[in-house]
């Protein structure tokens, strides 16, 4: 299905310039920080905001253009607000029956199934006001499903939730797309819950679409200001080679010449998974560690090193070292590069101290 | 009490009734405007419903009995609409008593729109909820307790109104003699017996109405909606 958006809004400073054309499937996500225009764009694409004299075009149906403007209960999409609003005047059950009334599609998931995914089905005689925040973002996401949307469309729907609660919903958003087949924009400034959802990446910055890819791409470019940030780091595809069951551990194979060995994962073999490898925790040696406790220790190729501006002293630098066709991201001091003579070409020795396993399904390699 | 005393009662209930009806039909959409819109002229047409508030009612009686007046406009419009008069005539009284209450339906209902939270309303629009729609499936039960103040005070306050009947109803029975003009005609001519029938049941019609209010309001009403939006957070 393709999304086709062109949209140039202007209030006061701020300017949304907007064109792309979007194969949507799976889970894309709009990041960026705040104030760049994540959910203004998501609104103009929900019809809760228009653009003057902007498009926008879901599948061959015209949702905007510059004679009409289809209304937002027409566009047949599922939305999702940050604060779940729930409404209040009805239960659990009767929020999700609001939308089971009103379907667009007439296939689609049922309640029971619904409520099953998101684990909810013990809620639904509550009172909304009787919900924790998660438990009320876990039914506001069932009630847009229950209206069968050709569309899902998520604003933040992770924000303020601690921790622990994050964690549980990623989990179960992550099995979302198993259970669906329709596209889903996913506004989000936090690379973490991104790089556990998303295939495909909007970047946007002050309003404009700065980057736009798939997220293993993305998350390795030094241009952008997301390979920069506290979280970054690189999203790396491996298959799994074996379990070595004495020492609880998996080996993973990200190509013939690199393997990284991680906790033991519940895959099969050949499977493919998606990994990530926070640039922190990557430290460089130009020899191979003989006797240290780091278990994935790779060699690999230095790609870049960020050049910085001559103004600019800043303490710490971004390597992003080359595997064979994939590349890993590294935050080392500028005083450690300088005393080590790192230059771009080298071949040196990449120290990982923790590889994450970001998720088992069924993503693109 | 006599036949009159009842024709009175009957007269007033069916005014009120009536009026209230009227007024949450203009008032809503009416409300619902002033809520949403930026023109700049808010502030005058806000102090133009609320007007009858502060003006003694007999200065808009006596404008309205002008208005009224066989040779007005209105009186001539009206007479070619309908055929009848409207000097001295019900409907006459019904148009006051809209006008004259107005700001005890509207200004609930606006104050009511405007606490309402917008992203509730794109929400079930993003459900497939056209406007009528989400009127009568968020607007209105989540508004339920202004929709009870508004129509209550609508009521109690149109059965209260005397001045300006008195200036454009006169005294018919069963047209124009509404309860506190029938009182008022009562203790004018000394009858103090239905006089105190009528009075004393006035007051206890409205301590019933206002405690019905005010019973509803402390229980339910927007605290619930308040309370909800804290949690959100």
């Amino acid at each position: 299905m393709s999304l086709l958006i062109s949209l140039h809004l202007q209030r006061g400073q701020f300017n949304l310039d907007i064109d792309t054309a979007l194969l949507t499937s799976g889970i894309t996500a709009i990041c960026g920080p705040s104030g760049s225009g994540k959910t203004t764009l998501l609104r103009c694409i929900a019809g809760l905001d228009t653009a003057p004299n902007g498009m926008v075009q879901f599948s061959g149906q015209d949702w905007q253009t510059e004679r009409a403007v289809l209304k937002t209960e027409q566009r047949g999409i599922g939305l999702v607000f940050q604060d779940a609003q729930l409404f209040p005047h009805l239960t659990v059950a009767g929020n999700l029956d609001y939308a089971r009334k009103r379907q667009f599609n007439t296939a689609g998931p049922s309640t029971a199934e619904v409520c099953d995914w998101l684990h909810i089905t013990p809620l639904l005689n509550r009172a909304v006001d009787k919900l924790s925040g998660g438990e009320r973002k876990r039914v506001a996401i069932a009630r847009a499903l229950l209206r069968h949307p050709q569309l899902l469309l998520m604003d933040e729907p992770l924000a303020g939730l601690h921790d622990h609660a994050r964690e549980q919903m990623l989990d179960v958003l992550q099995t979302l797309p198993k259970h669906l087949d329709i596209p889903v924009l996913y506004v989000s400034h936090s690379f973490h819950e991104i790089s556990r959802l998303a295939d495909h990446v909007l970047l946007l910055d002050k309003g404009q679409l700065i980057a736009e890819g798939d997220l293993i791409s993305l998350s390795t470019r030094l241009d952008l200001p997301i390979s920069h940030q506290q979280g970054a780091g690189a999203v790396l595809t491996a298959q799994l080679q074996e379990h070595d069951p004495e020492y609880q551990l998996s080996t993973l194979s990200i190509d013939r010449q690199h393997q990284l060995s991680i906790k033991q994962i519940a895959a099969d073999h050949g499977q493919t998974v998606r990994l990530f490898v926070a640039a922190r925790d990557v430290s460089i040696c130009l020899d191979a560690p003989t006797q240290s406790s780091i278990l994935n220790i790779l060699p690999c190729t230095i790609d870049t090193i960020e050049q910085q501006s001559p103004a600019s002293l800043a303490a710490q630098l971004t390597i992003r070292l080359k595997l064979n066709e994939q590349y890993l991201l590294a935050h080392i001091t500028r005083k450690s590069c300088d005393r080590l003579l790192l230059q771009e070409g080298q071949q040196v020795f990449a120290q990982i101290k923790t590889v994450a396993l970001i998720n088992e399904y069924g993503l693109t390699p | 009490m006599s036949h009159n005393d009842w024709l009175a009662i009957t007269l007033t209930l069916k005014l009120a009734g009536l009026t209230t009806l009227i007024l949450l039909l203009i008032g809503t959409p009416l409300a619902w405007w002033l809520a949403h819109t930026r023109i700049r002229i808010k502030p005058i047409l806000e102090a133009v419903i609320a007007l009858p508030l502060v003006l003694p009612p007999t200065v808009l009686g006596f404008y309205l009995l002008i208005a009224f007046a066989p040779n007005s406009g209105i009186a001539q419009l009206w007479q070619f609409l309908t055929g009848g008069t409207l000097a001295f005539s019900f409907s006459a009284l019904v148009i006051a008593s809209v006008l004259y209450s107005l700001p005890f339906v509207v200004q609930p209902l606006q104050s009511g729109f405007q606490q309402l939270p917008k992203p509730l309303i794109d929400t079930a629009a993003s459900l497939g909820a056209g406007p009528i729609d989400r009127f009568f499936s968020v607007i209105l039960p989540l508004c339920r307790s202004n929709f009870l103040v508004a129509s209550t005070l609508g009521f109690a306050h149109t059965v209260g109104e005397f001045g300006v009947v008195l200036m454009i109803g006169g005294n018919i029975p069963s047209q124009t003699q509404v309860l506190s003009i029938a009182l008022y005609e009562r203790v004018e001519s000394l009858q103090y017996e239905t006089a105190h029938w009528m009075a004393g049941g006035l007051i206890a019609f409205s301590l019933l109405v206002l405690s019905i209010v005010y019973l509803v309001n402390n229980y339910r009403g927007l605290t619930s909606l308040a309370h909800n939006s804290e949690t959100a957070k």
